[in-house]
């Protein structure tokens, strides 16, 4: 199927809502993250939203990496 | 060559099997950053930094296989970056495709207001409302192989049916030609005529300006990367300063 239209993708095909349920924004130690749930209560860095330098140096808070909240 | 593949039998020998089952901290910072390690540096910087990518997200919020920017993250960031004495500059870092015309407009304005010295990069594309953005701050740079594209505004999915609408449509332009002529050294005759220029880009109307064209046409101050934008910064950071010192005295 070809569909030739102006129209944006996400508004032809709307996504699902379950969709946005999977990223969350969250802040973990004073630093604003996006995370994915892994598992219960596990999650993993999907981008670092500080604006300080220093805290992309931090490992801990990495994309990749797993952190878990109580 | 036989020799060198003798060598390195003997040498894993001698050396434990690293079991690769289990994965070592080590590998796993391999796998996710592609790396094993980063500098550390102890105190806090003095110099903010915002990442620009993807699109600029606005009232719609775009499904999470898009990487977006979105405005309600940043503008809390430009506010406790201006109320944060200990932050003295900020840098800007922009790759982005463009989006939200209102968005955009809202963070351009956040920038040009900051009381702090703010410095711009252009990486890869500042496109569309990129520009407005671009050349909100005190000083920007391009890199070379960075590019602008300049282009009227449209809305996607919405027919113009009604003069209203596009009497709307022609505001909204009006906002971001003034305010980019307002911010940069590009006059708003050059900056219409880039925007309305036709066989620049296939099949529509708009300019492309690439690193140096874009420092031609006075949109953008100078080419560089990130070794001059951080010169330029500090620079700034000396002159605010020196200027505060005066006022108190």
């Amino acid at each position: 199927m070809i569909l030739y239209t102006m129209m944006p993708q996400e508004l032809v095909f709307p996504s699902d809502n379950n969709e946005f349920g999977k990223q969350k924004h969250i802040m973990h130690e004073g630093i604003p993250l996006i995370v994915e749930e892994t598992g219960e209560q596990r999650y993993r860095v999907v981008r670092n939203l500080s604006s300080e330098p220093n805290h992309f140096l931090d490992q801990r808070f990495s994309p990749g990496a797993m952190i878990s909240i109580h | 060559m036989e020799h060198n593949s003798k060598y390195t039998s003997e040498q894993e020998e001698g050396q434990e099997q690293p079991k690769e089952d289990k994965s070592s901290p080590l590998m796993e910072k391999i796998q996710q950053l592609g790396q094993t390690n980063v500098p550390q540096l102890s105190q806090d910087s003095k110099i903010h930094c915002l990442t620009i990518v993807g699109q600029i997200e606005g009232h719609l919020q775009l499904p999470p296989q898009n990487k977006t920017t979105k405005y309600e993250h940043l503008i809390p960031q430009i506010v406790a970056i201006e109320q944060n004495p200990k932050i003295e500059g900020l840098l800007v870092i922009l790759n982005t495709v463009g989006g939200d015309v209102e968005a955009g407009l809202a963070i351009s304005e956040m920038l040009a207001s900051l009381s702090k010295p703010t410095v711009s990069i252009v990486l890869g594309g500042g496109h569309s409302i990129g520009v407005p953005i671009a050349v909100s701050c005190d000083y920007s740079f391009i890199a070379e192989t960075a590019t602008m594209t300049i282009h009227p505004i449209r809305l996607t999915g919405l027919v113009i049916g009604v003069p209203q609408t596009f009497e709307y449509l022609d505001k909204m332009q009006e906002r971001v030609v003034s305010f980019v002529t307002r911010h940069s050294n590009i006059s708003e005759e050059k900056f219409k005529n880039l925007m309305f220029e036709k066989g620049n880009l296939t099949r529509d109307i708009g300019t492309n300006v690439i690193g140096t064209d874009a420092v031609k046409y006075g949109l953008i101050d100078e080419v560089g990367g990130i070794g001059q934008a951080m010169r330029k910064l500090d620079e700034l950071i000396e002159i605010n300063k020196n200027n505060s010192e005066e006022l108190i005295q």
